[in-house]
């Protein structure tokens, strides 16, 4: 279904987050990652952060990583970004 | 400030410990509980900080999958109410102290005066005394316009000025009035004369007579277009002279300075006072007030206590530093002293001549027992007629 909703998204060319509430993630050079429409943390320590999205995990590793802000919907991790990966 | 808000509120330090304290930040991230400096101790557990009023929301989590919530510190809120109770001395002078600032922030205590040059500020602030804007006055009772148009009455070197009242000063801008020049009326009589003594070079009429020739010699006050027209065939009549008179003059001036010339030489003796300044009522706090000797230089200043642009206290400190010095005579460097001189004395003439050209400028120096003299021997040429209107009014 959201496979469906993100080409509908596609097709109209309007932003999949807008219509979906897909994940979105924004990452500012090394040190900051900003997550829209996450599911929560499964897993945090300095050197990983595990977060749940609609249907996957995103893994974010680095060093001396620390979360900065968090509600309902958004997330601000900052640190040493070494990479970003989809579970 | 986010510091104060925190600690008005109340923060805790807790601890997470569990297969998976993440569940909590999640629970906190869905409740709208704000935490910050999350960091994690080891694999199980996390360390957090809440603000007070939602331990309770978060402790609700203690227990459920394992998980244990444990208060670490807290700090500010509740906390801090309770122990300053005890405090009543504290809490009457903090109450005193918000009191006194609040109060002393309606009356005022210091002027700040700007834009004018010629007026002084303290005749400026005489006028706002006069006005009743003084010091200590309580400014929301006072009508800044009124305050204005009494100034404005009574002052007529003043074009504008506005007068804004806030924060314990009375800020003034001022605009000076320009004078007006004064207006000669062409329409009487006047006469063209000498400004200076010289040879006349050249002579321009547009009205009136002439009453010299190029080559004539003139001396300081001599007509040299007449403002009285005579003909063979008609009466004589009045007319206001103009015309430009150009002559050859000569100038000669001197300048004196003494050979040896006292200077300050700083002594190892110096003294610095303190007092506290209350309203305008100074008290002595340490120091001695006995002047060392008539030779000392006294440097005085004067803190007053407050917040730059928000508030400023009728209280303030005084600090003197009194240094004695000594004079000690030493001989002038002759060569820089006359360049100076003579750089000095070419300034006044080129001031003298006034738009003239100089065509001859040669110096002299004598030196005596005490003084060393330059002179200036210059021949010029420059305009030397001014217009004297026949009540005796120059220009």
């Amino acid at each position: 279904m959201k496979d469906k909703g993100e080409l509908l998204a596609y097709k109209l060319d309007i932003p999949a987050e807008a219509l979906t509430g897909v994940t979105k993630f924004t990452v500012t050079g090394r040190r900051q990652v900003f997550i829209e429409n996450h599911k929560g943390i499964i897993n945090y320590d300095e050197n990983t952060v595990t977060i749940s999205c609609e249907g996957y995990r995103l893994n974010i590793r680095g060093d001396d990583l620390r979360l900065d802000g968090m509600n309902r919907n958004d997330m601000l991790l900052t640190g040493r970004i070494l990479s970003v990966e989809f579970e | 400030m986010e510091k104060i808000y925190k600690l008005a509120k109340g923060t805790m330090r807790v601890s997470v410990e569990g297969a998976q304290p993440e569940s909590v930040l999640n629970f906190c991230a869905e409740n709208g509980i704000e935490f910050w400096d999350v960091s994690p101790k080891s694999d199980f557990c996390i360390y957090m900080n809440i603000f007070a009023h939602d331990a309770p929301s978060v402790m609700s989590k203690n227990g459920i999958n394992g998980i244990e919530i444990r208060i670490l510190s807290s700090r500010g809120g509740k906390n801090m109410s309770r122990a300053a109770k005890r405090r009543y001395a504290l809490i009457a002078s903090v109450s005193a102290c918000i009191v006194l600032l609040s109060a002393s922030s309606l009356f005022v205590w210091r002027f700040d005066v700007e834009g004018n040059n010629r007026i002084s500020d303290a005749k400026i602030i005489r006028a706002l005394n006069d006005c009743g804007v003084s010091y200590g006055s309580f400014w929301p009772g006072i009508s800044t316009d009124k305050v204005k148009s009494r100034i404005l009455m009574k002052n007529r070197d003043i074009a504008w000025l506005s007068v804004n009242l806030s924060n314990s000063c009375a800020h003034v801008v001022v605009h000076e009035r320009i004078e007006k020049p004064e207006i000669m009326s062409e329409k009487g009589s006047a006469d063209i004369i000498a400004s200076k003594s010289g040879v006349v070079t050249k002579i321009s009429v547009l009205s009136g007579q002439k009453s010299c020739a190029v080559g004539d010699t003139v001396i300081k006050g001599d007509t040299l277009i007449s403002g009285t027209m005579t003909s063979e065939t008609a009466r004589e009549r009045e007319v206001y002279a103009m015309g430009s008179v150009t002559a050859r003059t000569w100038y000669e001036i001197n300048a004196e300075t003494p050979l040896s010339i006292s200077r300050k030489c700083d002594k190892k003796r110096s003294r610095t006072r303190i007092s506290l300044i209350v309203g305008k009522k100074r008290i002595k706090i340490s120091g001695d007030s006995r002047n060392l000797s008539n030779s000392c230089d006294k440097i005085t200043k004067v803190k007053m206590f407050g917040i730059k642009n928000v508030f400023v206290l009728p209280v303030g400190i005084i600090k003197e530093s009194v240094k004695e010095y000594e004079t000690q005579t030493r001989n002038i460097d002759e060569a820089a002293v006359i360049e100076s001189m003579k750089k000095t004395l070419y300034d006044e003439l080129m001031r003298s001549v006034d738009g003239g050209e100089i065509v001859k400028a040669e110096y002299s120096v004598s030196k005596d027992d005490k003084t060393l003299t330059v002179t200036l021997r210059s021949e010029c040429i420059e305009e030397i007629g001014i217009t004297n209107d026949r009540e005796g009014n120059r220009s």
